[in-house]
């Protein structure tokens, strides 16, 4: 796990080349702490950059970035290769030699030898780049669930990536804000894929890679892998033994590592299930964290007694109060790579972790999304009804004062996007272009043309709802966050509910068994039922919630209407200080207003 | 069946002084109690809004906040209180809900808490009459109680004495060393000597006794040529004008700031960053400040004329003065700054104000109060 950056620039000298990489290199640092290396082709003006987090082989083997023998191929790499002892005996069995016992290794032998083919066959959490001395180019390649970001920019004199959006800033390359940020950042709580906050640097779709041409300094973006949409399992019993098989080799797999792991316990039911899994396999080699708060309403500390006592697993559990919150606010506003709504609970787990000598946690993020966590699954159909209604119905939505039901303007919209805002936005266009001070058409036409894959046309009910919780909101929001506050301690996290075999296979089985009527992820419980006590299945979703609308109320540095000019924004807070507004709307408003 | 125990209070969440500190406290003592099946809370504020509880200290169905309703406050807690073994009545201004609750139900014990000022009066003789067919009054310092007895000729046995206590989520600092963000955002240097107020800065409520420090503090000058005064507390314009003024007059506007508002999460920090809590007040019923002032170590001055000898155990934790006497003040100063403590003393502070009044000593004596 790591951070990387490159910069290919014909004008650059190499030592420009080698500076600039460094300072991108340097400020991804919490991400890296362990290495650096950087490597230049003096003659194509290719530069690679690494910081280095080592988890696998932490002798100096793993060096990066990483030559293959004769030196014709090079790659830097962020993230795990789950499969790699697999692939590498096979590519032994073909006649390979390895130097070391990386995965980074195995990634450019697999390329030697199945060459693009070798993508698809990875199964991990991964971005990387390879350079092909010979052909003269280089890849970008990203892993199929969209676990690890990549960004890249292009222009015609430079191709820059990284890891993260903020590193382009040293590339020595001016990069113009993206105006429409602001617009996306107060309807989504997040920055859309692909876009960023900066104008030319977007993210490369999950499961694809880049082809970039060093002879002409063009470039293609391609699919590699697609998640199966053919339903293939019907039957309720055989869903059952296949979901635990999978997840059991998925846990297994990503219990690799030659430092110490853990994993991330709330006491709900997705992580309780992958603690009491992994620990089967850790073999007391293992410790769950969790952050546990004075304000009773959002401690789950007493059904996570339930499982520390059935499990082998150390426990350790953090109280994080409101000090901590005030004391680190600007720290984690400073990490956030790109503005989000989320993302500051795992900044405090993940600290946890690193403070109890954690380099990586297995995670339950994703259950939610396949098996149907979300209200959005019981909200879908309405939503799909009322979308029938006449658009010019709709748009009086917007003078409905309850903010959900204003939400329900964005059913007017052509796009699926509307139906997405409907379900989980956060202002309404009229209500952004007054903060913005822009016109309210602009906002509209800005949200419209977002780009969607065409699959969501095919998809109804809570296929669509799934479909929409994976694609937006857990890959622009909940990914992008879990990766960039886990890093900025230094700390990895692996999500086994979207191993590439499971989410696979969850896609197979029809919704009709999969998503319960009564019971949200009625499927995933029905698998776990004798392995999980009652307690654990049947309560109430609590999620991986802190106490944000008592301490940014609180917190009058966030909350004070005297901060805000706008006059939208000071009404809205005021609101939200008669609690009429979720702390997220109001968090949006500091970001946009006072942290940007 | 445990007891059920009613809580009525005015404001517990939407202010944040020292009465409004004690409920919080006994708030969570009613939780914790509650979570052991000893009793069954309910707490019910006049003049908080529904959702201003803090989550730290009960739970949500164990708390209603009226929103200022008073005539629904004072029904719902009727019927309510009849169905209650114990109620508890947070201030004076409640005495007439509690009496009619025994009244209608004579078996219901209603207790009092007593703190300060609002007590110290002389009271109409229906109000007279109702405080004394309560069950008991517990008076948050000796001071308050000999008022009770020697203005309202509440016999002694009616009287219980429970000093308030440290709140229970506050920050104990391990390290006493001076925090650099509070330094670098006042503009002080680690050396300067600093002596620390924390009350409301209002009009009304002059008795804090800042306008001795302000006075004496040309004179420490002399001797402290660094030496700053940080007035901390919510102010009022007419109070902050007329401390400008005073300011003005002594010529000391280097020496002083008016900071405000202090945030919860930097309360702790703000007494690290001193070297001395000065507050002779006149009208103190405890002050809780105090006490969270020496559990940061800090060492304290504190009035000799009210509550606060019973914060300072009548000056085994800290220094009593005449309020009155601002040479005794300056005196006291002069001689805290010339020795100030040394982090054992510090720790050997803390630890004797925890022992005195720390958050679970106070708990088990509201168990004990409603086991009586």
């Amino acid at each position: 796990m790591c951070r990387i950056a490159g910069i290919i620039a014909p004008n650059f000298s190499s030592t420009q080349l080698k500076h600039q990489i460094t300072l991108m290199c340097d400020s991804m640092i919490h991400g890296g702490p362990d290495d650096f290396g950087v490597i230049i082709d003096e003659q194509k003006k290719v530069g690679l950059g690494n910081r280095r987090l080592s988890i696998l082989d932490l002798s100096s083997a793993g060096h990066q970035p990483m030559f293959n023998d004769d030196e014709q191929i090079a790659i830097t790499h962020n993230g795990e290769i789950y499969n790699f002892k697999i692939l590498r005996d096979q590519l032994i069995q073909n006649g390979f030699q390895f130097k070391t016992d990386t995965d980074t290794e195995v990634i450019i032998k697999a390329y030697q030898f199945w060459g693009e083919n070798a993508f698809e066959k990875l199964n991990g959490i991964f971005a990387f780049c390879l350079h092909d001395k010979i052909k003269n180019c280089f890849y970008l390649v990203r892993d199929q669930s969209g676990v690890k970001p990549l960004y890249y920019s292009n222009s015609i004199d430079h191709f820059t990536f990284a890891s993260e959006v903020k590193a382009f800033e040293y590339s020595g390359i001016t990069q113009q804000p993206n105006e429409n940020w602001k617009i996306y950042y107060l309807a989504f709580g997040h920055i859309p894929e692909p876009f960023t906050t900066l104008k030319n640097v977007y993210s490369l779709p999950k499961g694809s890679f880049l082809k970039y041409q060093l002879n002409d300094g063009s470039f293609k973006i391609q699919p590699y892998f697609q998640f199966s949409s053919a339903i293939q399992i019907i039957d309720e019993d055989e869903a059952i033994i296949r979901i635990k098989e999978e997840l059991n080799k998925a846990i297994k797999l990503q219990l690799i590592s030659d430092s110490t792991i853990g994993v991330l316990f709330s006491g709900g039911l997705d992580s309780s299930i992958i603690t009491v899994l992994a620990d089967t396999y850790a073999k007391g080699n293992l410790t769950s964290i969790s952050a546990n708060f004075d304000e009773i309403d959002f401690s789950e500390s007493s059904y996570r007694r339930i499982i520390s006592e059935r499990v082998e697993a150390s426990h350790r559990e953090h109280m994080i109060t409101y000090r901590d919150f005030v004391y680190n606010f600007d720290t984690i506003l400073k990490n956030m790579d790109q503005p989000t709504n989320d993302g500051i609970n795992t900044w405090f787990v993940c600290k946890c972790a690193k403070e109890n000598g954690l380099k990586s946690v297995l995670s339950g993020l994703g259950a939610d999304e396949l098996f149907g966590g979300y209200p959005s699954f019981d909200r879908i159909r309405k939503i799909q009804n009322l979308g029938k209604l006449s658009k010019e119905l709709i748009k009086s939505a917007r003078f409905l004062k309850n903010t959900k039901l204003n939400r329900l303007y964005y059913l007017s919209f052509q796009s699926p996007v509307g139906e997405y805002l409907c379900l989980r936005g956060l202002y309404t266009p009229d209500i952004i272009a007054k903060l913005l001070e822009i016109d309210v058409q602009t906002v509209i036409n800005c949200l419209q043309n977002i780009p969607l894959n065409d699959s969501i046309r095919y998809l109804n009910d809570e296929e669509r709802a799934s479909w929409f919780e994976m694609n937006m909101y857990m890959q622009n929001q909940l990914l992008k966050d879990t990766d960039f506050m886990s890093m900025s301690h230094g700390v990895e996290v692996r999500v086994p509910f979207l191993d590439v075999n499971f989410v696979n296979l969850v896609t197979s089985i029809h919704p009709s068994i999969k998503f319960g009527v009564y019971q949200k992820k009625r499927l995933l419980i029905e698998a776990y039922k004798k392995e999980l006590p009652e307690q654990i299945w049947n309560r109430s979703k609590m999620g991986f919630t802190f106490p944000f609308q008592e301490w940014i109320k609180k917190n009058k540095d966030i909350s004070s209407p005297d901060l805000y000019q706008n006059k939208k924004a000071k009404k809205l807070i005021t609101s939200f200080n008669n609690n009429n507004l979720h702390w997220s709307s109001a968090f949006a408003l500091y970001k946009v207003f006072h942290a940007s | 069946m445990p007891p059920k125990v009613l809580f009525l209070t005015l404001k517990v969440f939407g202010f944040t002084g020292g009465i409004e500190k004690v409920c919080r406290s006994i708030c969570r003592a009613l939780y914790d109690l509650g979570e052991e099946n000893t009793l069954e809370p309910t707490v019910y504020s006049m003049y908080d809004k529904y959702f201003e509880r803090d989550s730290r200290y009960l739970k949500k169905q164990q708390y209603q906040g009226f929103n200022e309703h008073r005539k629904y406050f004072v029904i719902k807690s009727l019927l309510k209180g009849i169905r209650s073994d114990v109620i508890i009545l947070s201030h004076i201004n409640l005495l007439s809900v509690g009496y009619l609750i025994k009244r209608f139900s004579p078996k219901t014990k209603v207790y009092l808490i007593a703190h300060g000022i609002e007590i110290w009066r002389k009271l109409p003789e229906p109000k007279l009459k109702a405080l004394n067919r309560l069950d008991k009054i517990i008076a948050v310092s000796h001071f308050t109680a000999e008022k009770i007895k020697s203005i309202h000729g509440i016999k002694a046995e009616k009287i219980e004495i429970l000093n308030n206590c440290i709140d229970p989520f506050y920050f104990f600092p391990e390290n006493f060393s001076k925090p650099e963000p509070l330094l670098k955002r006042y503009g002080l240097n680690p050396n300067q000597k600093i002596l620390m107020s924390l009350s409301r800065v209002v009009s009304s409520e002059k008795y804090k006794g800042y306008d001795n420090t302000i006075s004496i503090l040309p004179q420490l000058i002399k001797k402290y040529p660094e030496v700053v005064y940080l007035i901390a507390g919510k102010s009022d314009e007419e109070e902050k004008l007329r401390l400008e003024k005073l300011i003005i007059k002594h010529q000391i506007a280097d020496h002083i700031k008016l900071i405000g508002f202090i945030d919860e999460a930097e309360i702790t920090d703000h007494f690290l960053l001193s070297d001395i809590f000065v507050m002779p007040s006149k009208k103190e019923g405890f002050g809780i400040v105090f006490i969270e002032a020496m559990a940061s170590g800090l060492c304290v001055v504190a009035g000799n004329k009210d509550g606060s000898v019973d914060a300072l155990k009548n000056g085994e934790l800290g220094k009593l003065v005449n309020p009155d006497d601002s040479n005794e003040i300056e005196k006291t100063l002069n001689e805290l700054l010339k020795s100030p403590l040394d982090h054992e003393e510090k720790i050997a502070l803390q630890k004797s104000v925890l022992k005195a009044f720390s958050y679970e000593k106070y708990r088990e004596s509201i168990r004990k109060l409603i086991q009586q």
